[in-house]
């Protein structure tokens, strides 16, 4: 049988990880197969990447299959509350565990904050109180723990590398 | 095999840089200890080669400059990728230390002298524990930013 590389995120994983599994494997066995391997909890449901609903689990993996590398997301909160902050204003939204952070921004950054294309590219998502920067592939879920499917984030500009410059004239 | 190459072998192996692989964002070209040659695609799809210093991996971060594959030697500034006025033309500084590393935080050679990026920029300083995917991710976003304009020669 042809096996296939599954990227999935989860909360609690500090990264993606990657699985083979046969192309005719349900998205149920697939579930089950994660579940035994991370002890997850029963109420995990898998979605796929930037999808709002939870998939079908009668799906087979070759049917959610994308030729840039197949990706799902294991989480127990159905929904994420985000509230995201830019000069001075919150915004809520709401969205699958499994939307990238890149999804995120861009949305927030053009719908909500009627940010231009370009100025919306030279933005980025901080986590609220801290320094973290999720990376644009980073699955929100990631970044949250059931049962608090909620996370605060700030937009703000990216930086450009200076200072020190003194030592290269 | 040294503990330094294990582990970057090792993180070679994980999710997030085969991700990275299958979406074409970067692949694998050579190994060859200490050094690593990875190739990043840009905005236009141009891949850019990256020479890696990876001794004391992950303890030291790596350093990297842009590489000529084709030739085995540095990439001439003429086929560099160049910048609209952003951010590229500063990790891109063919002026520093003679274009033998970028200027980046989480590049080993330029983050000595650099001590106030701990707290201006700490999400580009080096995390061991993310290994040299931290890096590749950094450059990539920078290639396909919009700041990012294609070299000033054709790739011959």
């Amino acid at each position: 049988m042809e096996q296939t590389s599954i990227f999935y995120q989860s909360e609690g994983l500090a990264s993606v990880e990657v699985i083979e599994v046969e192309r005719e494997t349900t998205v149920a066995a697939l579930l089950e197969i994660l579940v035994n391997k991370h002890r997850w909890s029963s109420e995990v449901v898998l979605f796929a990447e930037d999808i709002d609903e939870a998939l079908d689990a009668a799906l087979l993996v070759r049917e959610i299959e994308t030729t840039s590398g197949t990706k799902v997301h294991a989480h127990r909160c159905r929904k994420i509350d985000v509230a995201v902050t830019f000069n001075g204003t919150t915004l809520p939204y709401e969205y699958a565990p499994s939307a990238t952070i890149a999804r995120i921004k861009r949305h927030v950054a053009i719908e909500g904050f009627h940010l231009s294309e370009e100025a919306a590219a030279e933005h980025v998502l901080q986590i609220k109180g801290s320094t973290t920067q999720p990376a644009p592939g980073t699955h929100l879920g990631a970044l949250v723990h059931h049962p608090q499917c909620r996370i605060a984030f700030d937009l703000v500009p990216k930086v450009r590398v200076q200072g020190a410059y003194e030592t290269i004239g | 095999m040294a503990p330094d190459e294990r582990a970057l072998l090792g993180d070679l192996e994980k999710g997030l840089f085969r991700l990275g692989v299958a979406e074409q964002n970067w692949r694998l070209e050579r190994v060859q200890w200490p050094k690593v040659h990875i190739a990043l695609r840009a905005r236009d799809c141009r891949w850019f080669s990256l020479r890696f210093d990876c001794t004391n991996y992950p303890v030291w971060a790596p350093t990297a400059c842009l590489w000529d594959f084709e030739r085995d030697a540095c990439l001439v500034v003429e086929l560099w990728p160049k910048s609209r006025g952003g951010r590229v033309a500063a990790v891109f500084n063919p002026g520093w230390k003679d274009g033998s590393a970028l200027y980046l935080p989480c590049d080993r050679e330029t983050m000595p002298g650099h001590d106030a990026w701990l707290t201006t920029m700490p999400a580009l300083v080096w995390r061991p524990a993310d290994g040299i995917v931290q890096y590749l991710e950094i450059v990539h976003e920078l290639l396909t930013s919009h700041d990012y304009a294609q070299p000033a020669v054709p790739t011959p």
